[in-house]
Order: structure tokens, then sequence, then C-alpha cells
């Protein structure tokens, strides 16, 4: 299956549910995947969703969804959540879960925050991780009843050893993995070898490209046309070839001062050869101009397309 | 602290021998000469010629420091000269050596353990990475060998100081020191090769300064190139070695250590451009440097980071613009002199403990 994320799509923000799976059926994609359940209807109307699910099945598309933010220790990330459930983020989440499954979508990826969740000083990224954990923990008798699993995204902030860590909490079965590898640069990780690691639990994987150059203090990753960057797909997909494939195109552009001691013993636990292997992808950039507008996520979708529907 | 230079590396060492080097070393304010081996200095450790040598160093005012050779059992067939030494007994070579140079009044002595294989590419030319014997089984049978050193250089009030050689670590080099004894080891801090091992020259430096009773003093160039990091030995200055913090370290440990510049001799006619290449993003150099932290890591790749700009402004030349340039006596001489200078300067702003030139 190879679909692509509703924000991805050419004037997104202007486009209704219904006619965002339109623009993805005419493109020959075989997904949706709505970056909120309130893009499907803004109130959480169940009529509404529905109406959306027979179009989706009209196009013979398949429709996923993400969940949000969800980080019970820091709620003002998760507020969108906590709404549909009354200002309750678990009862948000169990509202969420039953709404999806009542139109046929069973997984749904979220993430826990934002890069700078993982040095926050308020509550640590361990406390914050944990708290995840237990309210999935929590959840689990709905899960298991709706035949529902959560997906948590190989975002900026997380590395890909913590996921697995949160997997193994919580359990496969109830957490898989959403691999996003143009993320993990931002963890000095390996792409391939981050997907080695999540491959067992990935349900799905984000499709994009990156690469890494350098500035002043460190690295800097920026967004790439596929096949132009730094990330194997090839290698990739073959570790998790049942995963479900969306394009999605990215738009931050994140500093990595990789020189700097103090931020590296943030991140205990990187590996020597993958930290050697980030680096190397900066060095094979090289001093050149960055040649791809990163305002302008959208002109990297053809090669998108060409890559994956040839 | 004094500063001096190799008595290899000196221009003109052949012809002059190891006397008359002494008068030429003293004429560009050299405090000293480190000859390689006593061999370097008589071949047949002919007492005579080694009086000669120490007698004229005392005129001049100089320090004379020397070594003994390899000591790692499977580099020996490379320099069958200290297995003659001992008429084919290796240990009693290495004894004989000792003795002589006890006689002179050199109780400091250098030693390594493997040659660089300038005609081999990337890592095929460090033995570290040799197919037929691993590095651990080289460690082991050299840790052997200095054991049966041990007793001869403890009777005869020796150190046997190991050089940061390019294919050890310094984390190995320690772990030799601690087996073997710091009665009778230290080390030959080379501020250049611990790079070579993805090491950064200050921290290799903290490492060992405690041991280091002899220097080889050098500064390196470094830029990425494809498939690693080149390395080119330059002018005191002119690298990426901070000496300011490395000679602070040094001085805190041992006020009275000689600083040895090993600045490249004049080039002869066979003298062919190679890179000397660090496989730093190679999965099996990695595997192969497991006491490598990524601190020091990152460390030693922003000291490449860093560097580039001064490639980049012109301040330095680039690796092809300096191997392209004439490099004869005079331009040797010069490099000699500019990290004198260099030096001189340094240990002036830290108020280090460096005497004038004799």
């Amino acid at each position: 299956m190879i679909g692509i994320i509703k924000s991805s799509l050419p004037d997104a923000r202007n486009l209704s549910a219904i006619e965002a799976l339109n623009a993805a059926a005419q493109l020959g994609l075989k997904g949706l995947l709505f970056n909120s359940l309130y893009d499907l209807s803004p109130n959480l109307d169940p009529s509404e969703m529905q109406t959306v699910r027979a179009e989706a099945d009209r196009l013979d598309l398949f429709i996923s969804a993400s969940l949000g933010v969800v980080n019970p220790a820091l709620p003002f990330r998760g507020e969108k959540i906590a709404e549909a459930g009354a200002g309750d983020m678990e009862a948000g989440v169990r509202r969420l879960v039953s709404l999806a499954a009542d139109i046929g979508i069973h997984d749904l990826f979220f993430v826990i925050g934002m890069i700078e969740e993982r040095f926050s000083e308020t509550v640590t990224w361990q406390a914050q991780r944990d708290a995840v954990a237990a309210l999935i923990l929590r959840c689990a008798p709905l899960l298991r009843e709706r035949g529902s699993k959560l997906l948590i995204k190989t975002h900026e902030e997380i590395t890909t050893s913590e996921i697995v860590a949160l997997v193994e909490t919580v359990g496969p079965d109830l957490l898989g993995v959403a691999y996003d590898p143009v993320n993990v640069l931002c963890r000095l990780e390996d792409p391939v070898e981050a997907a080695s690691r999540v491959a067992p639990f990935a349900v799905q994987v984000h499709y994009d490209d990156a690469i890494v150059r350098f500035e002043d203090r460190g690295i800097r990753r920026f967004l790439a046309p596929a096949g132009e960057g730094a990330i194997d797909w090839e290698a990739i997909l073959a570790l998790m070839p049942k995963a479900n494939v969306w394009i999605e195109m990215h738009s931050g552009q994140f500093a990595m001062p990789v020189f700097d001691p103090a931020w590296l013993r943030l991140q205990p636990g990187i590996a020597l050869n993958e930290y050697a292997s980030v680096l190397a992808m900066a060095v094979k950039f090289g001093g050149r101009e960055m040649p791809w507008d990163q305002t302008k996520p959208t002109d990297r979708l053809p090669q998108a397309y060409r890559n994956l529907l040839k | 602290m004094r500063i001096g230079v190799d008595g290899r590396k000196i221009p003109e060492a052949a012809q002059r021998g190891p006397v008359d080097s002494l008068d030429h070393g003293k004429s560009f304010g050299m405090g000293g000469l480190f000859y390689r081996t006593v061999l370097d200095m008589s071949p047949t450790l002919d007492r005579g010629e080694l009086r000669a040598i120490r007698q004229r160093a005392d005129e001049l005012g100089m320090y004379v420091e020397t070594g003994l050779g390899k000591v790692n059992p499977y580099a020996s067939p490379e320099a069958p000269e200290l297995r003659r030494a001992g008429d084919g007994d290796i240990v009693l070579g290495f004894r004989r050596m000792m003795e002589a140079c006890v006689e002179i009044g050199c109780t400091d002595l250098w030693i390594a353990t493997a040659n660089y294989k300038t005609v081999y590419a990337g890592k095929w030319a460090y033995d570290r990475f040799r197919t037929d014997v691993t590095w651990a089984e080289q460690l082991a049978a050299t840790e052997s060998f200095l054991h049966k050193l041990a007793p001869i250089a403890r009777d005869l009030g020796i150190h046997m100081n190991m050089e940061t050689h390019e294919e050890i670590t310094t984390f190995e080099l320690l772990r030799l020191i601690e087996a073997v004894g710091e009665d009778v080891m230290g080390v030959v801090l080379d501020t250049l090769n611990p790079m070579q091992r993805g090491e950064h020259p200050v921290w290799a430096a903290r490492r060992v300064a405690p041991y280091v009773r002899q220097t080889h003093i050098k500064d390196a160039y470094l830029a990425h190139v494809p498939g690693g990091i080149t390395i080119q030995a330059r002018a005191c200055g002119d690298g990426v070695i901070d000496f300011g913090e490395v000679l602070k370290v040094l001085a805190a440990h041992n006020a009275t250590v000689n600083l040895s510049l090993e600045c490249a001799g004049p080039r002869d006619a066979s003298f062919v451009p190679r890179h000397t290449l660090i496989e730093v993003v190679e999965p099996d150099w990695l595997a192969n440097h497991p006491d490598l932290t990524i601190e020091e890591y990152a460390a030693f790749l922003e000291l490449v980071h860093t560097y580039a700009r001064r490639i980049a402004s012109g301040e330095v030349p680039t690796w092809d613009q300096y191997v392209a340039a004439p490099f004869g006596y005079d331009e040797s001489i010069a490099t000699i002199k500019k990290s004198t200078a260099h030096l001189r300067a340094v240990c002036s702003e830290l108020n280090l403990p460096l005497e004038a030139a004799p």
C-alpha cells in the first residue's frame, strides 16, 4: 500500500476530507492518512466520519490517521486529544481509538512531542516516556477489544532504541512503530541501522529523503527530493516489506550540535558507527549550496511519486 | 624542557653522521638530538663512537636521547639488526643495546610496536590490520617480550618508553605499561600519531602524560578525502594541534621532558606523494577501535571541521599544494625553525619552563 499523508497533498489546507481522498486517488495512490481524526469531522461526528469512510471505499482507498501528540506528562502538547475527552487525555485517547475503529481505522500513529521535549528541564524525558507507556497500558483492554494498535513514530526527539524499549514495555500487540527515517538523523542514527532495530514492530513507513550539511557548530538536516538524499530506501523497505508506505513531505530543518560534548552527553548510547555514518553524509554533501527550496515541501512530490509508483 | 630534533630526520643526518649532526643542530638553535635507536648512533655499539657523541653533546650543552627498536616479535624480522646485535639472540641484542646506552648516560629509551608500510593504501599500511596475525596477538606477543626485557631494564635503571606509534592506541599502550610496570616503562608521546587512531591529540596527551619521558613533536594537517581523513605532518602552529594544551599537561607531569621535533626531512628523488588515510568512517575500522568514545571521536572530527576553514581561507596550503611545492634542505630547516618559534611563543605565553637555546 502506497498512500500519502493529507498535509503533504498540494494545497492540503484547503482540501476537505472528501476532496483529499479524491486528490489521492487521482494521483494513483492507494491510501490517505489523515493528520488528525478532526480532519474527518471537526466535531468528531460519527456520521460525518462514516461518510468519509464510504467515499474511501468508493475510491478503493485505504485510510489511516494520526492520533496527534500523546504526552500525559506535558498536557499542553496533547490539547486536541484532551478536548476529545472533555479535558481528560486518557478519555480522549479512548474516544478517538473507538471512533477510528468504528470506521475501520485500527492503526493510529502518534508522537510524544517536539525535539525540545527530549531536553525538557521541567519533566525528564524518561518520565515523559514512562507516562506514555502507562497510559497505553491503561488503555490495553480497549485496544484489544477494538483490535486496534497505536504506532509510535520515530520523531526527531526520540531514538529508535527508546522506541524499542517502549514497545517492549507496552507489548508489541498494543504498540507498533511508524518508521520515519529522515528523523532518526536528528538523533545521529543511521537510517538503515535504525530500520533494522524497529523492523519487527514497523507497521508503516513515512517516505521522504534528507541530507545533513555542516554548519558552524555542527550539522543541520535538510529535506531532499526522494533519491537525491542520504536515505537508502531500497535497504529500508527490504527490512520491512509489509509496511504501509506513506508519502510525507517534511519541513523541519533541525540543527544538531554534533561536536558539543554537553549535547552528546544528553543522548547516551549513540553508536560510534552510526555517528560516523551520519557525519559521513555531511562530508559527502560537502559545502554545496542548498539546491532545494526548503519552504516548498510539496515541490518534492514528483520525485516521490516517480520512485514509488514506477 | 628543551627543544631539540629527531636524530634521523634532521636534514643531512646520513651525510653528517651522529656527531656532526649535533653541531648542525646547534647551528639552528637545537637543544639536543633524539636518535631513534642506539644503532643509529653506532651500528656496532662501539663504545668509542658512542662516547664521542656524548662528549660532543656535553661540549655543546645539548641533550642526547636514544632508543632501542621495535618490541613486537611479529615486526622484529623487519629489523634484523636487533637480533644481529645479540648474535642471533634478540633478547641479548636488547641487553647489549641497553648496556651501551647506560654507559653514555641514556636511561630513557625509545621502543615501538610496528612499521608503517607506505606502499599500501588506507588501513593496510598499518600492521594493526594484518590478516595473518591479529593486533591482539601482536599486543600479547609484545607484552610477553617486554616481560623478558623488564628485568634487564630494572637492573640497569632503564625506562623503555613506548612511542604512541601510529598503529597503537594510547589505551592499549597504557595497558601494556600497567602489565609490564611503570618502573621500567614510559611513553614517547608523538603528538601526531594518535590521530591516526581517531584520538584527539590533547585527549591522548592527557591520558599518557603521567608516563611521558620522551617526545616526538609535530603538527598535522587534517582534511576529509574520499574514504576518510588524510593526515599530513606540518610545522607546529600550521596544523590542528593546540600545543598550549599539550605542553601544559606535559610540563605539569614532567617539567624537564625534552621536546624533540620530528619534522619531515628533505624529500629525495624517490618521493611519491601518498595520502596517509585514516578510514574513520569504515565499519571495520570503527570496530577495530573499541576504546574510542563518541565524545573523543566527535572532538577529533571537530578538529577537521574547524581546520577546513583555515584551509579554505588560504592560511595553510592544501595537501596538494604542500606536496607539489619543493621540500629540500631549506624548507626542512625552515619547518624546524617555524616549529621552534611556535613552541617558544606558546611556552612564553603560558609561562612554561622552557630553556633558552644553547
